[in-house]
Order: structure tokens, then sequence, then C-alpha cells
């Protein structure tokens, strides 16, 4: 497979083509006599689609892929309706956009066929039956899609994609290559047809074990090679958030889960699929690697390779700090010890849904400082927690339709747990509400302002808490001088200072409590799982708040996921790992952290940073190796880093793509040395 | 014991193996033209001004009880003949434009603050490394500060430059399992070119290198290459001689020229030499003629 080809003709292709077919498809569907109701609209517009849709095949690997060409049409995109120019038929939807994991054991054990027969077995009411029905018709529109696409694979020489597409997905998988070519053809229909994005995998090595096991042949990495490509034509190579490409999965950020715990008969082919990424090396899939103490030495040294090799698309998860942490949250051992991530950070398993939300720790900072009647740290204390609980405490939507008289269609709920055994959609509460994930934004700035309330106005008596409510109301203005002060010089997170650290910690308590203090008492029946993550959001709320107590002014960013307010963190990797080891990290299930070398280390000395960190109890970490030299370069000349990868917040992508404060940012977070 | 240092590098990998905490400590015999730690060549306190990161806000003026900051038509006037060391003006500066250089520390609050790294030691081999300038100039502190990691079971370096130390002091080291690894700086090779590069002769060091070996010590061999001084083949091969002569050497680092020296020699108010950096082409030759002389694995660093 001539993977250096394919790299290539992907960074030369148009971003702003569309999927043309589909697009030209939606406007004959949509111009016809339309069928009301979603469920019926949404299982008539897969059938139309897919038998409209023609089969570009590769001559090798596996196939699947959408023919993109200019859009025609005049008008923007239709708002919220997936960048279809047209319209969409798949609407409305209130839970179902993608950025799920899909429980795909079932699909290649069973294959579609062997699901909704199951279905139509347990169908007893109307409406059962009814769903059953509506998804029998999507999985035969599937199947006879799959068998044009074999023909088209025979005619472009590839008997193996043809002989599989005869099997796959309606089947069961037989083999490595039909396993594969299964999961890439749900991946592709979930994303590109019915469109959605950030459809996860879950544990990949262990999904596909049992038929890797069947044949363990050389001709599997060249499999490999060709699904991990397809994973980076979909969404668009450009920034989701510049120029992102007019597709209804644009800027899809596909996660896949290896190694860990419960996966160490796998380790060859999570080896295998570590060594097909590093070749390919592009941003997608995603890859989130498990590390337990206990992991075999091979295992953490060849992610140790890998995150270095492929800057930025790697990260590591401590299992043995996430699994009890989860187990203590209260899911159960199964739950626990199979856990994933998908859509950036977000402690997932497979087959379920689950959403978030992200809270803004520093504006409650703010609003407890800002209280007239408070008076000393205590109160201070104890208003962020009152705002806090507020916070993480807003509910979220969740309406599930009546089956009866609205009943829905969602191809994904074939994937999730509950959807086949109720006979119910998920939207018409096939699964019930689960887990929602707190991401709890700015907590270094935060705890940087605790620390410099404390220093300036109880320890140091600089001014007094009202004259500091002043300074911080008037953006510092009148006192250039204090602001530099408290801004350069004052203990900041990060740095394994014991001040700083101590009233981040304190910070991060409360953050993390209000979160906890919702499991069993808010009545949403919800597991609420803290995450100390901030996705763009350091971004949104930084740009609404006023200055902050730490000398951050208004409108600048907060900190960004579990960092340290960029700049401040002096002391090397080291310290900032011993500042965020003190952190009640064992009371969280997910969260991020980006640190980033200036050069590579060996492969033993990082594996052994990662180690050391995750014994104090470091939940999850992700490296990019690349100098700040390299960056400033990269911004004053694109043309020479056309496919320099970065880690940005959960996932990396091209930095030249990348708009200019997303890049400042980059440039800004502290490189550090060995 | 107190001792001076300059600083602590913690998640050093370049300074022995594995995950290391390098003390820079303060002193050193040698005058190298290059030297790369300025900042560590008197055993004294020194204050540290980087003009470029001074806003001229005054707070040092405020603070400074003998008035050696001076603000003159926007500029910062610092009188360093004047400044008493006291660090106010360091301790006050908002932007860090002022650094008081030279911590006194006890040994044992020192080796404390190694120990905070300990985890990481361990899990990559690692441990911790003397250097500075000269460790061996304050020998009476590096003995204890090394005692108490021995104690402790961390591995330790001896970054030194052989100069300015008796025989006695380094057998008696290596003998007692004080340094686990010496990195043993060879600077030149030729007596006259030595003491022209670093203001010190060569035959000592030579010496005391040979009395490490024969103590039956470990060592790793850190050169420092620059050019138009010694980036020649001859001292290439000495290198490679010496290294085959003398017992228990390891490896063989040649250390690139780097500038950061000259930022800091400009900040203690001194004058550096500036060097050019050496062509890739030319460092793989020297390093393939040191090569020749040995099989001793070598690298540059």
């Amino acid at each position: 497979m001539d993977v250096q080809r394919a790299r290539e003709q992907l960074f030369q292709k148009d971003e702003t083509f569309g999927f043309i077919e589909r697009e030209e498809a939606l406007h004959a569907f949509l111009s016809a006599d339309v069928p009301a109701g979603q469920a019926e609209r949404a299982v008539s517009a897969l059938e139309f689609i897919l038998s409209r849709l023609s089969c570009p095949a590769e001559p090798e690997g596996i196939v699947g892929r959408m023919v993109e060409g200019p859009v025609p049409y005049e008008m923007e995109p239709v708002a919220g309706n997936g960048f279809s120019h047209v319209g969409n038929p798949f609407q409305p939807r209130t839970r179902c956009a993608g950025h799920l994991t899909l429980d795909l054991k079932d699909l290649l054990s069973k294959g579609l066929s062997g699901i909704v027969r199951e279905m139509e077995a347990h169908a007893e009411s109307d409406a059962q039956k009814q769903y059953a029905a509506y998804c029998r018709r999507a999985v035969e529109a599937v199947k006879s899609f799959c068998l044009r696409y074999a023909d088209s694979a025979e005619r472009a020489g590839n008997t193996h994609a043809a002989e599989a597409l005869r099997t796959v997905p309606y089947g069961p998988a037989y083999d490595f290559f039909s396993a594969v070519q299964s999961i890439w053809m749900i991946e592709w229909v979930l994303s590109c047809v019915t469109g959605g994005r950030d459809f996860a995998y879950g544990r990949l090595d262990l999904v596909l074990l049992p038929y890797y096991r069947k044949e363990e042949d050389p001709a599997n990495y060249e499999v490999l090679l060709s699904f991990l490509l397809k994973n980076n034509e979909i969404g668009g190579m450009n920034s989701d958030l510049l120029n992102m490409q007019p597709v209804p999965c644009t800027g899809t950020n596909i996660y896949a889960m290896l190694g860990g715990k419960g996966a160490e008969e796998a380790l060859p082919l999570s080896l295998l699929i570590l060594r097909a990424a590093e070749e390919v090396h592009l941003m997608q899939p995603v890859l989130a690697l498990r590390i337990a103490k206990d992991s075999p030495k091979e295992w953490k040294l060849a992610a140790a390779r890998v995150t270095q090799n492929l800057s930025g698309q790697v990260s590591f998860y401590n299992d043995d700090a996430i699994i009890p942490n989860l187990l203590d949250l209260g899911f159960t051992e199964e739950h626990a010890l199979n856990y994933t991530m998908s859509g950036c950070n977000r402690a997932d398993f497979p087959g379920h849904m689950s959403s978030d939300m992200y809270d803004n720790a520093p504006a409650c900072l703010l609003r407890a400082f800002m209280d007239p009647e408070v008076t000393d740290m205590d109160g201070i204390l104890r208003r962020f927690r009152e705002e806090m609980e507020k916070e993480a405490g807003r509910k979220m939507g969740c309406v599930y339709t009546d089956p009866e008289t609205d009943p829905r269609f969602f191809f994904e709920s074939l994937f999730l747990r509950g959807c086949p055994e109720r006979v119910r959609d998920i939207e018409n509460g096939g699964q019930d509400q689960w887990t929602l994930v707190h991401h709890l934004c700015g907590l270094a700035t935060a705890g940087n302002s605790l620390a410099a309330i404390e220093k300036a106005v109880f320890e140091d008596h600089v001014l007094t808490l009202p004259e500091f409510r002043e300074l911080v109301k008037n953006n510092f203005e009148t006192d250039p001088k204090l602001h530099l002060f408290i801004r350069n010089r004052y203990p900041k997170f990060g740095n394994d200072d014991p001040f700083a650290d101590h009233w981040t910690r304190v910070a991060c308590e409360i953050m993390v409590d209000a979160v906890r203090s919702l499991n069993g008492t808010d009545g949403s029946g919800h597991i609420h799982i803290p995450g100390l993550y901030s996705l763009w959001f350091h971004h949104r709320f930084g740009e609404a708040l006023g200055a902050t107590p730490d000398g951050r002014l208004a409108g600048e960013p907060i900190s960004e996921n579990q960092s340290p307010v960029y700049g401040t963190d002096r002391e090397g990797i080291a310290a900032l790992l011993h500042s965020l080891g003190s952190l009640p990290m064992e009371k969280t299930g997910c969260g991020g952290l980006n640190v980033r070398l200036q050069s590579r280390l060996p492969e033993e000395m990082l594996s052994a940073m990662v180690d050391t960190y995750f014994e104090m109890g470091g939940v999850n970490i992700a490296v990019d190796v690349v100098s700040r030299e390299t960056l400033i370069d990269a911004l004053e000349h694109p043309e020479r880093h056309q496919t320099l990868c970065v880690r940005i917040v959960g996932y990396s992508e091209i930095f030249v793509r990348l708009p200019r404060y997303m890049q400042q940012e980059l440039i800004d977070r502290t490189p550090l040395t060995a | 014991m107190k001792g001076l240092i300059t600083r602590i590098q913690r998640f050093s990998t370049t300074n022995g193996p594995g995950l290391r905490t390098t003390v820079f400590m303060k002193g050193c015999p040698l005058r190298c033209l290059w030297c790369h730690n300025p900042e560590t060549q008197k055993m004294k306190r020194e204050l540290l001004y980087y003009e470029e990161t001074c806003t001229r806000c005054g707070s040092c003026a405020e603070a400074c009880p003998k008035g050696v900051h001076i603000f003159q038509d926007g500029k910062h006037v610092f009188l360093r003949e004047n400044c008493v060391l006291c660090g106010a003006c360091a301790d006050v500066c908002p932007v860090r434009a002022l650094e008081l250089s030279g911590e006194e520390i006890e040994a044992e609050e020192l080796v404390t603050r190694l120990l905070r790294d300990r985890a990481f030691y361990e899990h990559s081999g690692g441990g911790i490394t003397l250097s500075g300038g000269e460790p061996l100039f304050q020998p009476a502190f590096t003995e204890e500060v090394l005692r108490r990691c021995k104690a402790e079971g961390i591995h330790t370096c001896v970054d030194t430059s052989g100069a300015g130390v008796s025989c006695d002091t380094v057998a008696r080291f290596t003998r007692e399992g004080l340094a686990d690894l010496w990195l043993y700086d060879l600077k030149e090779t030729d007596e006259e070119r030595h003491r022209a590069a670093t203001g010190v002769p060569f035959t000592p060091i030579l010496r005391n290198l040979e009395t490490i070996g024969e103590a039956h010590g470990k060592l790793r061999l850190r050169c420092p290459v620059i050019p138009g001084v010694n980036d020649r083949e001859e001292h290439m091969e000495k290198i490679g001689e010496i290294a085959e002569k003398v017992p228990g050497v390891l490896a063989i680092d040649l250390v690139p020229y780097h500038r950061l020296g000259l930022v800091k020699a400009e900040a203690l108010g001194e004058q550096q030499k500036t060097f050019e950096a050496l062509p890739e082409t030319r460092k793989k030759a020297l390093l393939g003629r040191l090569q020749e002389k040995t099989d001793i694995p070598s690298s540059w660093i």
C-alpha cells in the first residue's frame, strides 16, 4: 500500500468540496413528497440516499468512500443541519449526534441481520414491531448498498473487499479483513450518510482480537493501514474551527482505545495498530492508550515511542487511577474495567450515550470574591462552593419522545445497549440517560486566584479585600505595578510550590465535590463524572469574564484543561507533575493534561515519566514534541510545515490550518526541556 | 554544613543515566573562554541584571537600601560596584529582570529537595548529579551531600573539571563509593592550549582522571568542542587515546557549544567571546576521528 501517496492526496484535497452525491440525493428526496414523522422520513432518506450513491473502490484494502465535489447550490449551509445545503431529513434530533462509543462486538459477532432478528423476536407492542420494521428496512438498505459496493470492488480488482462486502456488515465478520471492513462501513454510514461526528470505536484491539487470532497474517498490517487512512478521508483535514469542510462529519475525531487491563492478550494486535498508525502518521483516529502499573514493558515503551513519533495524536490514560475512580463513582466492575474515551476527553462505555457540560470555575470564584458580604477566606470558599454547586447543578435537557405518538429512528441506536433489547430508538428512551460528564474549566486560574487573595490580603496585607475587589474590578488599571507583581511573582500552580498547590487543591476539591454531590441527590438518576478539561471553553469563558485576582486581565483565556496558566510553570516537568499529583485526581473520572516537550526523550525516560506521574495519581497525560522555534517558523513559513501535527486540547490538528489565536496559544504553551 | 549553589535543575536527561536532578554549585577554578554557566564561576553571590527584560518600573530603586538602581532619561543604570548583594531589588522586580544567584543551603536541606524526585529516579534508573561550577571546589559540602544521597540509596554523579582538587580527594570519593559515576571534563588535551582556553594546567587534571580510573571509578568523559579552540583532529585522537588508557571509561560525550552563557555573562556585566556553531559535517568528521582511536561508545549530546 502506497501510504505516502495516500497521505499526499489527503493533504492536497479540496476542503471546500462536500459529499456531492449525498447532497444531490438529499435534494431529490426532499423535492418529492417527504414522509411525515421523523422515523419514516429518516429510514426512507437512508434507503434513498444509499440507493443513489456510487461505490468508488480502491484496488486494495478496505473500501467505503464518499464522492466529493463542489456543491452547486448557491445557498449557505442550512443552520443546524450538519452542513447539508438542502436540509436534513434525519432531524429533529435531541441527543444523537455522534460523540459516543459504538458497541461493535455485536455487530461483528451477529451482523446487522442478527441484531435486527433479535429485535423482531423481542418486539411485542405495535410500536416495537414498527420500530423493528424500520430497523429491518435500514439494514436491508445497507445490505443492498454493500452488495453494489462488492461488485464495484470486484471491478476494481479488490476481490478481498468484494468478498467481505457480500457478507458484512449484514452478516457476522468471519476474518480480520471482514471485521475491519464491517466496522468501517458502519462508521462511514453513520458519519457520512446519516451524518454525525465523533463515533468512537472503544477498545479497538479487543474488538478485533477474535478475528486477529483466527488469522495472524502479515496482510493484517496492510488492512490496518487502509483502515487508518480511511479515518482521515471523511472529516476534512482543516481545523474544526476554521475552514471546515462542508460535510456532515466535518472535523470528526474518532477515538480508539488500546491496551490496558484486560487487553494483555491483545498485545501483538495493539502493537500492530500502533505501528500502522505511525506509518500513516495522520490525525485520525485519536489514539487513547491505557497504561497500568503492570502493563507489559513492551507496551509502555511502544506507547512512549509512538507518542513522540505521532506528536499529538496519542494520549495516555491511567488504569490504576481511572478504574478505581469509576468504581467509587458507582459504576460496576465490568463498566469500570472497560472504560473508554470518546469525543475529546469523556469517560465513556461502549454502547452507552452520555452527555457532557462545561462548568466555569473562575466565574464562580469571581462571583464569590466580589460578594461584598464576604470578609474572610472562609467566606470566599463558602460562596465559591455555593456558586460551583449552582453551576454544576444546571439542568441538562434530556427529552424522550413517546414511541407511540412520535416514533424516532436513528441508525446508531442499533449499536447502543438497550435499544435492541427494548426495541426502541434511543430518542424514544431505548436507553436510560446514564452518565453526565462535567468538564471543569479553569482550575489553575481559580487556584492561582485563591492563592493571590490569601497572600495579598491575609498574609502580606498589601491591600484590603475591598481594595483588591476594586483593583480587579477596574482590570488592575489603577495599580499596574502591583498587577505585574501579582501576575509574575505570586506563587502559581505548576511549580511544585506548596502554597500555590495548596490553594489549587482547595479549588479543585470544591469543583469536583460540587459535581459529585449531585450523585444520588439531584433526582436525575445520572452518574455525574467530574473531569478537569476545558476543550476550547477556556477561550469562550475567558472572553466573557472580567479580570481575576491572579492577575489575569479581563477577556484573557482562563487556564486550559489541567494545565498551569501558560508561561507560569517555570520549574520544569517534574515540578509540574508534582503539582498535578497533589490534586484530588482520585475524585475525577477523566480529564486532560497536555505537555509539550521541546525535544524528544529516550523512550525509557518518557515511559518512566508517565509511570511516575501515574503513580502520583495522574489520570491522563498527552505529550507532543515540537519546539517553540518550529512553531514560530510554521507561523511565518506555513509552506514549510504543511504536515506538522500538534496536540491541541484533546486531539491533534495540522498546525498551519489552525486559526491564528490557537496557533499563538500553542506557541505560548510552556515548552518543557529536559 | 552549608554550601553555595546557583540552581537545581529537575528532570534532566543529559547529566548521567536516567531522569536526574542536577545541582549547579558555585565556584570554579577554571575560566573557560566559552563558559556555559558564568554565574557559577565566583564563590560568592552575584546579581544578574537582564536589561532586555526590565520594564523600567522603578520598583528596584524603591527597594534598594544603597541606591544602586538609578533611572535616568528612561534608562535603568545599575551601579554594580556599590551593590551589597542583599537581594531586595530581585525580590520586588515584577518581571524577574534582576536575579540573585547563589543560595546558601544546608546539605540536609538540599538532599531533602533532591529526594522529592526520588520516584522519577527509581522508575528511570536515574539519580542526582552535582555539577557547577566545580562541585569539588566545595569538597566538604559535596561530600556530605553525596554521603546523604548514598545513605538514601540514590545514584550519584559528580560532573567535574578535575581541576583544583587533590588526587587524594578524588581517590577517596571513588574508593568510598560516593560518586557512582564521574562525568569528567576533557576540555583540551594540549598543555599550553589548555592553559590558554581555561586558565589552568592540564597535567593535574589528567592525573586526577587516572587516579579515579585506578581506584576503579566509573567515568564518562565530557568533551566540549568549541570552534577555533579545540575542534582539532589531534585533540579527538588524544581523547581517544586517554579513554583507551584510563580504566573505567564507559562512554565519551562530545558537547557542542551553545550561547546560553553569553546572555548570563552579559547579565553579570561581563563580556564573553562568541563562537560559531560547528557544521554538521564537521561534527561528524570529528566524531569519526575519535571513533578511529577507540571503541568506547561516543556520541554528540
